[in-house]
């Protein structure tokens, strides 16, 4: 379950945005580089993160060690690469045949790039545990923006009642051994789901009774305007039209001129329908009213986070253009040598553990 | 209307999913892309499906059915059982079949982010799971359609049918996250199939891929999921149908929920429940 | 404040109504107990105040409503929450975030105020029922009585002119209860609220209600008055009552210290008294001449995880005897019957049926021999109908049908017409009776029963205990744990109470309820230094 960890003064909760900023940041910077130094200690300073916060907040811990999954991940990928792509020049081993895949040349750059790939995903992966280590669910659900409220309201239904349901489970289980139920074949499970379906949704009557008495609406929210509602296919058909260039590069062929001109707008493309997207649903969301329980309060803390993430983010986009383009967007094909490292980047990258600056309030 | 819409451009995305190979090695299409577009679609398919309900009995009854099916995804992770088998879809396609299309959805949808939320195991894999497990949902009442029209509502064949979705489901289930997790760890670039290659040279090393990587997994949860719809689909049924009438749902052909009686004002006269 | 005109209402699919032609009136500022057995509309009328009823639960509604000037019929649930402040029975099923400050705020987000205006009512909430240092826990944490304070603080956040309590008490344990009833009185003290409140066990609240509603099953109207008014009336009261009444104290006392001085005067006297009827089975009349125990319990220890929760328990249990296990909460009584069956796994220690020891058997086993009806008997209940209950019990042991014949069961536990009904669907009664078809279908000799009288009414405990005489009668074994001190007196042969983890006296019920006054019934603490535990008991003495 997520951490219990925040702070007992009355400034309130943990203010969840320097966080999401945090996450958005070391998304980004994930996404940008293929740089495979960098990447390396982006991935080793989240696990450091991940170990000092679950000492910290004593959550309850996933099923793997965010250390080995990361590991694992990483040997999935290069594995998996290396044996389907065989591009690249330096040949470490051939696989001989003809089998459909495999047969080929095991290239070094195809390991390095898997390795790569396992490392942006095992850095998606934990900085998104990280979040969930410090956040309780209610900031998430308070994010949620107020045209899904409904949702959040299920969803936080739903964590509240897991724990009972587990409960119920070991009940249900008991009771029917009491009567001489024996879990021998698989149709004896029957006996132990039946009762927790059936209570379930008893329960979830007896809950919606007690939420109609506490004045939650019941009315049918007024149909939102068709344009509003065009508006988000719209967006999102735009959305689809800024991918296509990137899809179809030689199909352009036969567009003609002017669509050259939309290739190379289909960054803006796909900005531009993002945003329609996301204004309509906005739009939408605006009269479901939502008074916000919860006012964060910023600390000087807060503001220390946005800019230990800053720092590292801003320099990434500075190299994203300049002089150092090439050690971002390195690329092991065709043949492989070691990346440039930028010494500055590299110390930069350490700022990420700054957000580490805005927990250390949670020790109890 | 919409929805229909929404409906037609996952498709595309899917497919967009199996394109990368076509591509020059300077082109940029990265698996963020992927992901940007699959998590619009996803947005536009939720807002779809939860747009008309705000009725407390409804949100009670998912939050109260998304916890049992989390719960039973723990279950599963705690009993090794081998292959994909996962005991969620079972709830999903039974709730979709009985309470409409955007129950199902939801319910699809939610179980697999509640499930992630409590563990912490958000990734980028996780819009995709979301969005075909609401596919599963939301498509269940297909076969209510046909078997109201055959009328066999209560039988054998009926289970048999429910059965052979589920069962149909667990390898498309499979297929379809394998084409969204795979742009994540193929490069889109260096890859020495068929970079000139069509549309059917695409779907054919595609079709091989699947053979050779993710069949068995996923005839596992075909399998699993069967067995459980055949064995615990009846009672099950009967006992949602039976709730059914206290939450007085009534399922039009577009799913929509109607909620019960409103009293008419008079003072005196009764008030008649529309009980359907 | 409220005011019901020739109100009546019928459930959907309904054949009766619920409730009938009733006329009512509740003044500003009163507190209201609303009695009435299992079944007569209680709930139903509760319901009606905020507009539940019929906005919630469909059916066919007549009549006027009006609640502080406004008429729920037309207003509905939302409107009337801002006035109406309700609490259910269940503390489970309330909730809709996981912590405290979370679930109160979710009251206020339904409302239109401003987050400042609603930061305030939290705060104020919290302070007022002490909640403050528990603001962030989860609410998985808590128990029962806890979170009913916590269900009562989200009811009073919107600031409402009545508060509406449904058997808020019902499935929480006495220590629990008298916390969550002293917090009710608080309000009703400090905040001038006025209060409807449904409740079984009336002694609880007696001495501080200003009036009662009484709702007779099957009849239309209520009998509302004052308390002595009202209780004169009614059939099934506690047996403080029902002795004042025979008695005929005047004017009626209501509460234990109220009567002292009428109990005092009446053993000095020796008047002439009605003789009690003789319904009841009168307790200590145990057929126990020396026959060797059919369970026997040695030096037996459990820990539970790092916590040792019972210590050297010894404890032998006879045929034709009704045991009734006492203690305060959490000091082992559930996990003794637990290990009893063979669900909990002794540290040290042995436990023998009929001489042999049940270690390493199989619960499922073990439970041919013993029955055993757990707290929630809702965790037993899923087939079609009663009679399959008892068959796919008779299946799991793998007996057949014709050895064991379903009806005659049916017919003892009185629900021989219940035996096509679909089981969830029966009221809690009834459910109970169900849930022990299905157990004792194997027809077992020893006879387990875990706090078999939470939320019941006067009159299904009443027909509970004459089944419990019935079983003695037949020789079979029957262990009752249970907080109920008068369901101890009225039944039980001998009394085992349990001090931390282990059994610190066993005797007769007069013996222990003379010793232990926290755990005596209301009759035994009126006539201290007596035998007398029930109220036929002393009215058979006072006779002679």
């Amino acid at each position: 379950m997520s951490a219990n960890g925040s702070s007992s003064n009355h400034s309130g909760e943990i203010n969840p945005i320097p966080w999401m900023t945090w996450l958005v940041g070391v998304l980004v910077m994930l996404s940008i580089t293929r740089n495979f130094l960098y990447l390396c200690l982006i991935v080793l300073c989240l696990n450091m993160i991940c170990v000092i916060l679950s000492k910290q907040t004593n959550a309850m811990g996933g099923l793997i060690s965010p250390f080995r999954l990361t590991v694992m991940i990483t040997l999935m990928a290069s594995v998996f690469n290396m044996l389907t792509s065989h591009a690249g020049e330096t040949r470490l081993a051939t696989i001989p045949g003809n089998l459909p895949y495999l047969s080929g040349a095991i290239t070094l750059e195809a390991l390095v790039y898997g390795c790569t790939n396992g490392m942006v995903l095992s850095g998606l992966f934990l900085s998104f545990y990280i979040i969930h280590l410090v956040l309780p669910t209610r900031a998430f659900l308070q994010l949620v923006p107020r045209a899904y409220h409904s949702l959040a309201v299920i969803a936080a239904i739903a964590i509240t009642y897991i724990p009972s349901t587990m409960q119920q489970f070991h009940q249900i289980r008991e009771a029917q051994t009491i009567r001489g139920h024996r879990l021998r074949r698989v149709s004896d499970w029957l006996p132990l789901l039946m009762p927790l379906l059936l209570s379930g949704l008893e329960r979830a009557l007896q809950l919606a009774e007690a939420m109609t008495a506490r004045g939650f609406a019941s009315q049918e929210q007024p149909s939102s305007p068709v344009v509003a509602r065009l508006a988000l296919v719209i967006g999102l058909v735009i959305t689809i039209l800024g991918l296509l260039p990137r899809i179809f590069p030689t199909s352009m062929m036969w567009v003609g001129e002017s669509a050259f001109y939309i290739f190379k707008k289909s960054n803006w493309l796909l900005v531009a329908g993002g945003l329609i997207f996301a204004s309509s649903l906005w739009f939408q969301g605006s009269h479901i009213r939502r008074p916000r329980y919860q006012g964060y309060t910023w600390s000087i803390r807060d503001w220390d986070c946005i800019l230990a993430i800053g720092l590292p983010l801003s320099i990434f986009a500075l190299h994203a253009s300049g002089q150092y383009h090439a050690s971002l967007f390195y690329n092991p094909y065709p043949l492989f040598q070691i990346p440039v490292f930028d010494n500055l980047t590299g110390i930069s990258l350490l700022g990420l553990l700054g957000i580490l600056v805005n927990t250390s309030r949670d020790v109890p | 209307m919409g929805g229909l819409l929404a409906l037609l451009a996952p498709f595309l995305s899917r497919l967009h999913g199996g394109k990368p190979e076509n591509q020059a090695a300077n082109a940029d299409f990265s698996p963020f892309h992927l992901l940007y577009l699959l998590g619009l679609c996803l947005l536009l398919l939720l807002w779809e499906m939860q747009r008309q309900n705000r009725d407390p009995k409804m949100l009670a009854l998912l939050g109260v059915l998304v916890a049992i099916n989390s719960t039973l995804r723990f279950m599963d992770i705690a009993i090794p059982i081998p292959g994909g088998f996962s005991p969620i879809f079972f709830l999903i396609i039974l709730t979709g079949y009985v309470y409409g299309a955007e129950f199902g959805f939801l319910m699809g949808a939610l179980t697999l982010l509640v499930s992630a939320l409590i563990t912490g195991g958000v990734g980028p894999w996780l819009p995709g799971q979301m969005m075909t497990a609401g596919w599963v949902g939301m498509s269940a009442p297909l076969c209510h359609i046909l078997v109201k029209r055959m009328k066999l509502s209560g039988s054998v064949v009926e289970r048999i049918l429910l059965a052979g979705f589920s069962g149909l489901w667990g390898l498309v289930f499979g297929a379809i996250m394998n084409l969204w997790t795979w742009p994540f760890f193929i490069a889109p670039s260096g890859m020495s199939m068929d970079v000139e290659g069509g549309w059917r040279s695409l779907i054919a090393s595609y079709a091989l891929f699947y053979l050779t990587t993710s069949l068995v997994w996923d005839l596992s949860r075909s399998a699993g999921n069967m067995l459980l719809i055949w064995m615990f689909g009846a009672p099950v049924l009967r006992a949602l149908h039976r709730l059914k009438l206290r939450f007085q749902f009534e399922i039009l052909t577009s799913g929509a929920l109607v909620d019960d009686p409103i009293y008419n004002g008079s003072e005196t006269t009764g008030v008649k429940s529309n009980v359907s | 404040m409220i005011r019901f005109q020739s109100v009546s209402f019928t459930y959907p699919e309904a054949h009766q109504p619920a409730i009938q032609g009733i006329d009512l009136h509740i003044p500003r500022g009163e507190f209201v107990l609303l009695s009435g057995v299992s079944g007569s509309g209680k709930s139903t009328l509760l319901r009606c105040i905020n507009g539940l009823v019929p906005y919630f639960s469909g059916g066919v509604i007549q009549g006027q409503i009006q609640v502080a000037g406004i008429s729920p019929l037309e207003a509905g649930p939302k409107a009337m929450s801002q006035v109406v402040g309700f609490v259910f029975q269940d503390p489970e099923t309330q909730f809709v975030y996981e912590r405290v400050e979370d679930d109160i705020a979710f009251s206020l987000e339904n409302s239109a105020l401003p987050s400042v205006e609603m930061r305030r009512r939290v705060e104020w909430v919290l302070d007022l029922l002490q909640l403050r240092e528990y603001r962030k826990r989860r609410l998985a944490t808590f128990s029962g009585g806890e979170r009913q304070r916590v269900a009562i603080a989200a009811g009073l956040v919107r600031h409402p002119q009545v508060m509406v309590f449904d058997e808020p008490t019902s499935q929480l344990d006495p220590q629990s209860s008298e916390q969550v009833l002293q917090t009710i009185l608080q309000l009703h003290r400090e905040l001038e609220l006025t209060i409807v409140l449904s409740e079984h066990r009336l002694e609880r609240v007696l001495p501080y209600v200003d009036r009662i509603v009484h709702l007779e099953m099957g009849q239309p109207g209520v009998i509302s008055g004052p308390p002595q008014t009202v209780l004169k009336q009614i059939d099934h009261t506690p047996p403080l009552i029902s002795l004042a009444k025979t008695l005929d104290w005047q004017p009626l006392p209501l509460s234990l210290d109220q009567a002292r001085q009428f109990a005092r005067e009446a053993r000095t006297n020796s008047w002439r008294l009605p003789l009690p009827s003789t319904r009841n089975p009168s307790p200590g009349q145990a057929l126990r001449s020396p026959h060797t125990p059919v369970m026997q319990i040695c030096d037996l220890e459990v820990d539970i995880g790092k916590t040792n929760v019972l210590r050297s328990v010894s404890l032998e249990i006879y045929p034709g005897e009704i045991l009734a296990i006492i203690g305060a909460n959490g000091v082992g009584k559930t996990t003794l019957l637990r290990s009893l069956v063979g669900l909990q796994k002794p540290a040290r220690g042995q436990i023998t049926l009929d001489g042999k020891p049940i270690h390493g058997l199989n619960p499922a086993t073990i439970c041919q021999q013993i029955g055993y009806l757990p707290q929630d008997p809702n965790a037993l209940l899923f087939s079609d109908s009663v009679r399959a209950e008892m068959l796919l019990t008779l299946k799991n042991h793998q007996l057949s049908q014709h050895q064991y014949p379903t009806d005659a069961l049916l017919e003892e536990l009185g629900i021989l017409p219940l035996a096509e009904a679909y089981p969830r669907d029966l009221s809690v009664g009834e459910r109970q009776r169900a849930a022990l078809a299905a157990i004792l279908v194997t027809l077992p000799k020893v006879i387990l029963l875990d706090e078999p009288t939470r939320g019941l009414d006067y009159l299904c405990k009443q027909q509970l205990t004459r089944l419990f005489s019935g079983w003695r009668e037949a020789g079979r074994a029957v262990v009752i744990v249970t907080h109920d001190v008068e369901l101890v007196a009225q039944i039980a042969d001998r009394v085992a109470l349990m001090v931390d983890g282990a059994i610190k006296t066993q005797a007769q019920p007069a013996e222990v309820m003379q010793n232990h006054p926290e755990y005596a019934s209301q009759v035994a603490r009126l006539f201290p230094n007596t035998s007398w535990v029930t109220a036929q008991q002393a009215l058979s003495e006072m006779n002679k």
